[in-house]
């Protein structure tokens, strides 16, 4: 136990040194508008390290301004999946939308759901997972405050019964959204306009639709370079892999 | 034994009664004729797989297999026949040998045996090639994209009939792009005879096409194949009433007659160097035009710009390149058209591009020209062709309500605003949620602490931190003090309850009444009697409440009497 303990610290302190300079130096070149350069050190910041919000939305914003609106929106939802209260990034997030050409009209959802959705959205899948601890550490004090009768009224049992049902629907939720986040790794985001085939090979497959670039996918199978996505509007095909960049 | 002879006889019958024949109908022929080959199998329940390589070295196989069974009884015996027929045609002139064709029926191989046949020459041998095929070239060589126009022409001499031609179809051509010009519907005959190596002949146009050469390794103007029927007439000499030319017409007969057109081979000529850098591969002549129906805009409010090719030439081989429209230019997928004019030996049309171009910035945006070249082939050279350049103010008109289609009420908000800008701020951590997780971890970890401790110190070292009586005990005052002070309507009950209450509590009595002789019973050893008598008269003073002697006197102190023998109860209990 003592053991784990001293290891999850010495993991938590051992992470590597923040890549300032080079993050400094992307800033400098996107601010005298070379944005290709910036966004080379960008990826190269990104290829090196894990990733950070602030990186993701300075390579969203190099993207967008060369035009590249599929890799801005790629970069933008990895920035928000970091940092998900971020105005700066849904901002962004939706010109960039905005330069789409292709417009997908999104399945109807309830009003419900959507309400659950913008909830699970606000807290990242740690900060959930720690807001989940603080809610199992209230309910072990009150237990134990309990047992030595230091709170022991009628008040003291309805909180910790309230607190269950909070437990209980945060760790269900804590579940969903690593689920989630699970899945969003069989997401991709088309970089450049493409032609869906009926199946992985160029020369003896119809030309099934046409996807613009910036479009939501997500992968249901990998053939070699060739992957099978579905639309959000339900439609299937096979694409090349490289005209399509998996959200991370 | 003679069950077994017999059992070997019927199978030899067997054996014996499967017949292969191969044959053929004439061994004689003119070119162009036509041989039917036949493979005739007799006993054999299925048809014969042929092996047909060797015979294609020599002979085209024009039709087939055509399959035919035939059944007889013959003194009651079965007899199945199974015919397999070809046309064939000979590809050279000469004696030419049919190879002994190999095959296997019923599971068996078999070989056949070898004909000769003999092919007799017309044609230029004989200067009097009736009916043939000419594919006519207005040129031999080409540029890669100059049109080429083909023409099948079926000639036939005056004193030839044709009684019919069988739907033929135009041959592919490879390494061309094609445009039809002519197709006819019937087979008709020009109204001007033609001369033709000094014969005089009916033509007609068995189609026309237009061939546009694209890059491939080799340009082959294929054959076409025809099939026609053609009356021969007999020559009679005799003088014979009944033969008299005039009922000819009744007894001439018809021959099958294939028709094949000579290869023709297209040399390319390559362009001229230096290739300007804006061909795109048009060849012709051709003029572009471009338009703009406003010039002054409000933003977000959408205009067409228009970009017009014609002339003559590939038009559709190339596309006119794509446009570099400035920044704040929104410019939507081009409609394409193209128009071919009819009508014409020369391809001619128009290819049109309309772009719907929406500006979401004010100012003045400059759509630039464009500038393609082109082989001119009447003079041989590159020619240079390009569009006006437009300049188009913008003004800013963001109150006027713009209705754009597809766009939502937010997207048009957002149009024309730009991204925010970077952040700059230094990173502290790469990865924030990482050392959110393991204080996460910690804390789950902690909360499990806390709720076994109490249960395993309870087990292991019979100590209780703090028990629920302890803490009864340490608070019976203060509970009781509390019930004294909260309600003053009834004094009396209110003061024995506080006093009863924290007997309950100070010694941990459930469910026990309590009345003054039992108190008495109980603090008899522990507190000094001058309390006990006070606290005694007090509880007996309660109870007699005010209906007692002196009653409206004693509610008036019996609160704060009460709360001073609590105190000194609760002192001397210590």
């Amino acid at each position: 136990m003592k053991r784990l303990i001293i290891f999850a610290f010495f993991k938590s302190f051992s992470l590597s040194e923040p890549p300032n300079e080079l993050f400094d130096q992307a800033n400098k070149l996107y601010i005298q508008e070379s944005y290709i350069e910036s966004i080379k050190l960008y990826e190269n910041i990104l290829e090196n390290n894990k990733g950070n919000s602030k990186i993701y939305y300075n390579l969203g914003n190099a993207y967008f301004r060369i035009n590249k609106v599929g890799l801005a929106i790629w970069s933008y939802k990895n920035a928000l999946r970091l940092n998900p209260r971020n105005k700066d990034i849904s901002y962004n997030l939706t010109i960039a939308e905005n330069y789409k050409v292709d417009r997908v009209t999104m399945p109807y959802t309830s009003f419900l759901l959507e309400k659950y959705r913008q909830v699970r959205m606000y807290l990242t899948a740690d900060e959930w997972k720690l807001f989940g601890s603080l809610l199992f550490f209230a309910l072990a004090l009150n237990s134990l405050f309990r047992k030595m009768a230091i709170l022991k009224n009628r008040f003291s049992s309805n909180i910790s019964q309230v607190l269950i049902i909070f437990i209980i629907s945060v760790h269900i939720l804590i579940l969903d959204k690593y689920s989630q986040e699970k899945k969003s790794y069989d997401e991709a985001i088309f970089i450049k306009k493409t032609n869906a085939l009926s199946g992985p090979l160029s020369d003896n497959h119809q030309i099934l639709f046409e996807v613009n670039e910036g479009s939501l996918a997500e992968i249901l199978r990998v053939n070699d370079d060739w992957v099978y996505i579905i639309l959000l509007d339900g439609n299937t095909g096979w694409v090349k892999s490289e005209t399509i960049r998996f959200i991370k | 034994m003679v069950r077994n002879i017999i059992f070997i006889f019927s199978f030899l019958g067997i054996l014996l009664s499967q017949n292969i024949s191969i044959s053929v109908d004439k061994n004689t022929i003119d070119e162009g004729d036509v041989i039917q080959l036949s493979i005739e199998a007799s006993g054999s329940s299925s048809f014969a797989k042929v092996d047909l390589s060797l015979l294609e070295q020599s002979f085209e196989i024009l039709g087939g297999p055509y399959e035919k069974s035939s059944m007889q009884f013959i003194n009651g015996r079965m007899n199945q026949t199974k015919t397999l027929t070809w046309t064939i045609s000979p590809k050279k002139t000469g004696l030419i040998a049919i190879p002994g064709l190999k095959g296997i029926i019923d599971g068996k191989p078999f070989v056949g045996k070898t004909f000769n046949i003999m092919v007799n020459k017309t044609g230029e041998s004989n200067s009097e090639q009736s009916v043939f095929i000419l594919a006519e070239l207005d040129k031999d060589s080409a540029y890669l994209g100059e049109q080429i126009t083909l023409t099948y022409k079926l000639y036939k001499d005056i004193n030839t009939n044709i009684s019919g031609i069988e739907q033929f179809q135009m041959p592919d051509f490879n390494g061309f792009w094609v445009e039809e010009i002519f197709t006819p519907q019937r087979l008709q005959y020009q109204k001007q005879n033609v001369i033709f190596k000094g014969i005089e002949y009916q033509v007609a146009n068995l189609g026309q096409r237009a061939l546009f050469p694209i890059s491939s390794e080799k340009h082959i103007i294929p054959s076409v194949k025809l099939k026609t029927q053609i009356e021969i007439k007999r020559k009679k000499n005799s003088r014979d009433p009944f033969f008299d030319p005039f009922f000819d017409s009744f007894f001439n007969k018809t021959q099958t007659k294939y028709l094949k057109s000579n290869e023709k081979f297209i040399t390319i000529i390559p362009f001229p160097d230096p290739r300007p850098d804006n061909f795109f591969g048009a060849v012709g002549s051709f003029k572009i035009h471009s338009e703009i129906d406003q010039e002054e805009v409000v933003i977000n409010e959408g205009f067409t710009f228009k970009i017009s090719l014609k002339g003559t030439g590939n038009l559709g081989l190339f596309t006119l390149p794509e446009i570099k429209f400035p920044n704040g230019l929104d410019a939507f997928p081009p409609n394409d058209s193209f128009k071919k004019d009819a009508f014409r030996n020369e391809i001619t049309g128009s290819q049109e591009l309309e772009y719907v171009l929406v500006p979401r910035k004010e100012g003045n945006f400059k759509i630039p020209s464009v500038q393609i070249s082109y082989f001119n082939l009447k003079t041989k050279t590159w020619s240079q062709i390009g569009t006006n350049q437009y300049t188009i103010s913008v003004k800013g008109d963001i109150n006027q309500v713009v209705e754009l289609s597809g766009l939502s009420k937010k997207e048009i908000e957002l149009i024309g605003k730009d991204i925010r800008f970077i952040n700059t701020e230094k990173i502290i951590s790469l990865n924030p949620g990482y050392n959110l997780s393991i204080y996460a971890y910690l804390i789950y970890l902690l909360s499990g602490i806390l709720f076994i401790i109490p249960i395993t110190l309870a087990r292991f070292t019979n100590y209780r931190l703090f028990t629920a009586d302890d803490r009864k005990m340490k608070n019976a005052l203060k509970i009781s003090l509390k019930i004294l002070e909260n309600n003053n309507r009834y004094p009396f009950e209110n003061a024995s309850k506080a006093i009863y209450t924290y007997m309950h509590n100070r010694f941990l009595l459930k469910n026990k009444n309590l009345d003054p002789v039992s108190v008495n019973e109980m603090l008899q050893n522990s507190i000094d009697k001058i309390l006990l008598s006070e606290l005694i008269d007090l509880l007996k003073i309660c109870d007699a409440g005010k209906y007692g002697p002196n009653a409206s006197v004693k509610e008036d102190i019996i609160i704060s009497k009460a709360k001073n023998i609590l105190i000194s109860l609760n002192k001397s209990l210590k």
